[in-house]
């Protein structure tokens, strides 16, 4: 025996796709250099306050080099640049561009030239005795611009990743938004630092 | 009690541990108060900074899906 029950039929509505505002890799990003800029901010701080506090003819210390600023101007030319180019390039991406790739790497390559220039720079320095442990200076300068060094070659990996992705077209949306944004605060967090320890 | 607080009070004086505390006070001072102001309104602006860019974001999305209706699967 059977005991069926049929409904009456109904139209069923089409389930509604719900697009994130803002993709999860991008917002998880954010949430991170949020941390990164206090971090940042915490220690141009503590420099910026024991600068202020500094004997007159102490900063920097007598016998040790002054900071290049002037070379590092270019340096902060190569990143800024890197930045636009990246933008330019995720542009291209979203327009499915067969150049998007090429663009993105020319980004990674502009990237790369700043660390390189700051690691020649570093050299230069060690070598004219301005070491971590030779003077506050040397300590903020070494802390502040190595820890956004090592932001930059972590990005500048992610980013080649990303490039592999792409140049394989296999890429993967959420590396590329999330190294972008990672990328756009290594290259936004550069100028303060330049302007608040160089000079 | 109040005895003791008020000498000992009397008879404290500032430390001077800090090689830096003696120069440039009012530089120092200066720099304090503006790294203070910075460093309390800086997550406060980035977190809401994100939380405004989310609400904008949401609101073009809801007046964009009003204009063209829900979107098929």
């Amino acid at each position: 025996m059977e005991a069926t029950a049929t409904a009456p039929s109904q139209p069923v509505p089409p389930p509604r796709v719900q697009r994130p505002v803002l993709p999860s890799a991008v917002l998880g990003t954010l949430i991170f250099v949020v941390s990164e800029v206090m971090f940042f901010s915490g220690l141009i701080s503590a420099h910026t306050i024991s600068k202020a506090g500094a004997l007159p003819g102490t900063w920097p210390m007598p016998g040790q080099p002054r900071l290049p600023a002037e070379a590092t101007a270019l340096n902060t030319v190569l990143l800024l640049l890197s930045g636009v180019v990246l933008i330019i390039g995720a542009r291209l991406w979203k327009k499915q561009s067969p150049i998007a790739h090429w663009v993105t790497l020319a980004a990674w390559a502009l990237g790369a030239g700043f660390v390189a220039l700051q690691g020649v720079e570093w050299v230069a320095l060690l070598g004219s005795g301005l070491t971590l442990t030779s003077s506050p200076m040397g300590s903020f300068f070494y802390i502040i611009v190595g820890g956004h060094a090592l932001h930059a070659v972590v990005a500048l990996v992610a980013l080649f990743i990303s490039w592999l992705q792409m140049a394989r077209g296999k890429p993967s949306n959420g590396l590329f938004f999330a190294t972008q944004t990672f990328w756009y605060f290594v290259v936004l967090m550069w100028p303060v630092i330049y302007a608040r320890v160089y000079f | 009690m109040r005895a003791l607080v008020a000498a000992v009070a009397s008879l404290s004086t500032p430390a001077l541990a800090c090689a830096v505390c003696g120069a440039g006070e009012e530089a120092s001072q200066g720099s304090y108060v503006v790294m203070t102001l910075i460093i309390s309104g800086l997550p406060l602006a980035m977190l809401g900074g994100i939380v405004g860019y989310i609400v904008v974001k949401s609101r073009a999305a809801a007046r964009e899906e009003k204009q063209v209706g829900p979107t098929a699967p």
